[in-house]
């Protein structure tokens, strides 16, 4: 294959690099477009779950706990009622601090004015007011999404914009979020890709007065680096954009705890023949008491009506607690992996794309048989290759594979993921298949 | 700034009813329910006229007075020219994906009712006693489900101390017995069913039978709550209400 046909006068060089320049631009532009329509969103998460899996292969064991309310304790415990009973979601973040945790995060909403009101006996409001006290719980948040405007391709793809997530945060505990300590509540609120599957934790979120404020898994990180010093405060500052959650650390894929293994119950009959649970007490001295103290906990809900499921790379019904117990993980130790912005990524998948422009014209055969002249066998083999696709479609694939590897740098200094790969592939099978067209048509 | 509206009563603008208000550009247009929208826009400055046409084939549909996009609402301008530069636009843009809250949900699912159906429409409020306020997608589906089922979506901004009743008319919707589902809101306004939603049983009544109906079934939850609290499990008084709610709607047969 060459670019010098018989009977056409020859291209001149600094047209043929226009020439590559120019379909390298046009190619990265596409692939671009369909990476912002989102076609490579799946794919590209796949990558990045792998590279994470390599990042955190050397993390030490967790000091997450999650305790669950699965369907049983939601029948037993909470007697199948939504929303859940204020009453008993107290009780049962009062028996986890028995343990002594460090922090206790609840990613329970708490809607209710009920939680505000006075209710029963003893007073829900002083036992919160305990509770808070010593500033070691911290509450889910909701939050309502407000109006975004559309993304232009060329806004992303020129000045790096980004969807924006701008929420308004309800009520927490049953009073407007803005009354309560900032440093006690966090919106467990999560961007979704393309592909519906959460990946990304944002570091902060705005309001609608373009004010930031913290997630839910940074709050209980700032909590817990509050009152521990094994925290790398600088290490966590570092990063400001959304960064991935990596499903592959030591954290528990399913919940360390159900309500049951940590409370006695006081069974009573019901009239159906069921049994229902009147009194819980904490199991004081069990296993779980010793397990969860000093670690952090996350208490949630995993009972089908909790509606608190999404598809993440651990699979299609991944809980909310244990996405919130990774984002934690993520939000303390990293790694703080975070993407290149597209305008940097069109540039270097532009250069990529030029390289392999480069292998399939005429001058890399030239120059690298130049290369391999103290090889003697093998370059008179090379010089025999000159129309050759099969060294040159080897060739970008050895750039694919160098590029990939020279991206784990990237990844473990820098904490950035750069995906070129598509980008390479397509570049090159389609200059490849422009090629071979423009060969055949001119034998014919 | 005129309109020529063909659209139906669920337009609003800044959440006032589509009437012959005076509009000005940014304002907010809304549709809950399929339509058409024609406005002549004049800009300061600009000689000529430009008239946008607003079409909501969805179920909820969003757009700003005189802007060229919106949200699940198709947006075009009169001419050749600029109805093509409205299709590359739409090409060249993407709506954001909602995020998730990743939370244990305390918004409740929907309660069986019996509502009243008028000229207004259906008052949902009674069935939405355990809903927080919010917007929120439901999925009303004619009962016994089946084969030639009937099933509409609708989309209620919810708020209790604005509108206890929860006024929205649903089109295609009679009086008769449904299953009430609040489901997610999906692209388009769609409504994605949710798999682990509790399918609340809603008796729609018209304005004639509402006392009368509505005063049996009072009686009925009475006595069902008093069996609840003698021991009754939820599942079984569950199904007493349910059986109450079809006995009474034998006198609304389905259209």
């Amino acid at each position: 294959m060459s670019s010098v046909e018989a009977g056409s006068p020859p291209t001149a060089p600094s047209l043929r690099w226009i020439r590559w320049f120019v379909v390298s631009l046009a190619m990265a532009v596409a692939v671009h477009y369909l990476e912002f329509k989102g076609f490579f969103a799946g794919a590209e998460g796949l990558v990045a779950n792998s590279y994470l899996t390599i990042a955190n292969a050397t993390s030490n064991e967790s000091n997450i706990r999650t305790v669950a309310i699965d369907d049983s304790d939601f029948r037993d415990y909470f007697g199948m009622k939504s929303p859940l009973d204020p009453a008993r979601v107290v009780q049962l973040v009062e028996g986890v601090h028995m343990a002594m945790p460090k922090i206790v995060g609840v990613d329970i909403l708490t809607e209710s004015s009920d939680y505000h009101e006075q209710h029963g006996s003893p007073d829900l409001r002083v036992r919160l007011a305990t509770l808070g006290r010593g500033m070691r719980t911290v509450w889910a948040a909701p939050a309502e999404v407000k109006e975004r405007p559309a993304l232009a391709f060329r806004a992303w793809l020129l000045r790096g914009e980004h969807d924006e997530s701008l929420l308004a945060a309800g009520t927490v505990l049953g009073r407007q979020a803005e009354e309560i300590d900032s440093r006690l509540w966090g919106v467990p609120v999560f961007p979704l890709d393309r592909d519906r599957v959460v990946r990304r934790l944002p570091r902060r979120w705005h309001d609608q007065a373009d004010r930031k404020h913290k997630t839910f898994a940074g709050a209980v990180a700032d909590r817990y680096c509050a009152h521990s010093s094994s925290c790398d405060s600088k290490k966590r500052g570092k990063s400001e954009g959304d960064i991935f959650i990596s499903y592959n650390s030591t954290v528990s894929r399913t919940p360390d705890y159900f309500v049951r293994n940590l409370f006695d119950c006081e069974w009573e009959q019901a009239g159906d023949g069921s049994r229902r649970c009147r009194a819980w007490t904490w199991k004081a001295n069990s296993e779980a008491m010793k397990d969860l103290n000093e670690k952090i906990v996350l208490i949630g809900g995993t009972f089908g009506a909790s509606r608190d499921f999404f598809d993440t790379a651990e699979g299609e019904r991944t809980s909310g607690l244990i996405v919130n117990a990774h984002a934690v993980q993520a939000e303390l130790r990293g790694p703080f992996i975070s993407e290149l912005s597209p305008p940097v990524t069109l540039w270097l998948d532009i250069l990529v794309g030029f390289s392999i422009a480069y292998l399939f014209g005429p001058s890399s055969h030239r120059h690298i048989g130049r290369i391999l002249r103290p090889v003697p066998r093998l370059g008179q083999w090379f010089r025999t290759q000159a129309d050759r696709t099969g060294w040159r479609v080897a060739g970008s694939i050895i750039l694919a594979v160098v590029v990939g590897l020279l991206s784990y740098p990237l990844l473990g200094l820098l904490d950035i993921l750069w995906f070129s790969w598509i980008g390479m592939v397509l570049v090159g099978v389609s200059w490849h298949l422009v090629s071979e067209t423009r060969h055949m048509r001119l034998e014919h | 700034m005129v309109h020529r509206p063909r659209a139906g009563a669920n337009w609003t603008i800044n959440d006032e009813p589509l009437k012959d208000q005076r509009l000005k550009h940014g304002d907010r247009i809304e549709a809950r329910e399929h339509g058409d929208l024609e406005l002549s826009c004049r800009r300061p400055n600009v000689k000529d006229e430009e008239v946008f046409m607003y079409s909501c084939r969805s179920q909820t549909c969003r757009a700003r007075v005189c802007e060229p996009t919106g949200e699940g609402m198709d947006v075009r301008r009169a001419g050749v020219i600029r109805g093509l530069m409205d299709w590359w636009s739409a090409r060249v843009t993407r709506q954001p994906v909602l995020p998730v809250i990743a939370a244990v949900r305390a918004g409740g699912n929907a309660a069986d009712a019996v509502l009243l159906q008028d000229a207004r429409g259906v008052h949902w409020g009674p069935a939405l006693s355990r809903v927080l306020e919010g917007r929120s997608c439901f999925r009303l589906a004619s009962l016994p489900e089946g084969p030639s089922s009937r099933v509409a979506t609708f989309t209620l901004d919810w708020d209790r101390s604005v509108d206890p009743e929860g006024i929205l008319r649903v089109p295609n919707v009679f009086p008769g017995l449904f299953a009430l589902e609040k489901g997610t809101a999906g692209a388009n306004g769609s409504c994605n069913r949710d798999p682990d939603a509790f399918a609340a049983w809603v008796l729609i009544v018209p304005s004639a039978d509402f006392a009368r109906v509505g005063a049996e079934f009072s009686e009925q939850r009475k006595s069902i709550a008093a069996l609840e609290q003698s021991g009754l499990s939820l599942g079984a008084a569950a199904n007493i209400r349910h059986a109450g709610l079809a006995y009474l709607a034998q006198s609304f047969p389905p259209k």
